[in-house]
């Protein structure tokens, strides 16, 4: 009875995570969620139509620590009303055909760190179905622990670790440069590092699971050679 | 391992099969083979109680120690 209980609880959780995964993609194919790059992948749209290139799109700059502020009149019944609007953070994409852009260094690193990354995060998708249908297995023949679910959880962790470090400093080169294009105007962004810590935190979790099923994996191994 | 098992020598003395023997011992011939070969990591008492009994023998005629042997 207390082994088909966990089985039961196995199955319930597994369930549930299938059905969030399922439920957050259908709403993000019938757009009714929108993703960060939603402005930037407009401009690349309306690039296609022009003479100049696409050479980088960032969102969420933060501006300078002199605040931006613009100010509003309200119309209504209190005439003296007005709205003071602080311009924290901002999007930003640079269209240009002059080389010192588009041949930029600092440019084609951040598309190169990109790529990385977006490989990572594919790579990690991949292994989470691989992971997904392994449990799928494990629960039915009761063997929970094994070698290969070492593996993918270790490279789940790894990957993880390498896409946060690649698109963190893709981030940082990226806001590099919206500085010097940007250093004359009133748009002037932060130039900050800024490191995703609940990025590492999961990773770090990640591999801790692994090694906790390495450990488990040990000692199955050994009670299964226990005459 | 420095633990030696020398089931196959008491098997042998006693004129038991590894098959005959897993039937009255009540363990498979799988893993009464690997406990022959020296792979197992560990055996319950109960099991070595009902070998010994089978094989009307001593724990220390089927176990033996050998520190700088390793099998």
């Amino acid at each position: 009875m207390k082994t088909s209980n966990n089985t039961r609880r196995l199955w319930l959780i597994y369930g549930a995570f299938v059905c969030i995964v399922l439920f957050c993609a259908t709403l993000f194919f019938l757009r009714l969620v929108s993703a960060e790059d939603d402005f930037l992948l407009r401009q690349v749209d309306r690039s296609l139509a022009d003479d100049r290139s696409f050479v980088l799109g960032v969102t969420d700059l933060p501006c300078a620590e002199s605040d931006t502020t613009h100010t509003y009149v309200v119309h209504g019944t209190d005439a003296d009303g007005a709205i003071l609007a602080r311009v924290a953070t901002f999007d930003m994409a640079l269209f240009s055909s002059r080389d010192e852009w588009t041949d930029s260094p600092m440019v084609t690193w951040t598309v190169v760190l990109q790529v990385v990354g977006i490989v990572s995060m594919l790579a990690i998708i991949v292994l989470v179905v691989v992971l997904l249908a392994n449990i799928n297995r494990a629960i039915r023949s009761g063997r929970v622990f094994q070698w290969r679910k070492v593996w993918v959880f270790r490279s789940i962790g790894i990957l993880m670790f390498l896409m946060t470090l690649a698109f963190d400093t893709s981030l940082y080169l990226e806001r590099r440069t919206a500085f010097e294009v940007l250093q004359s105007t009133d748009w002037v962004p932060q130039v900050r590092y800024t490191i995703h810590f609940t990025r590492l935190f999961f990773a770090l979790v990640i591999l801790f699971v692994g090694e906790l099923i390495h450990i488990g994996n040990t000692m199955q191994q050994e009670q299964d050679l226990t005459i | 391992m420095a633990i030696i098992v020398n089931l196959d020598k008491m098997m042998l003395d006693r004129g038991i099969s590894l098959l005959e023997l897993s039937e009255r011992v009540d363990i498979t011939p799988a893993n009464l083979s690997i406990l022959k070969t020296g792979k197992a990591k560990a055996v319950r008492f109960s099991t070595l109680e009902r070998i010994c009994q089978e094989l009307e023998c001593q724990p220390g005629d089927v176990l033996e120690y050998r520190p700088d042997e390793t099998v």
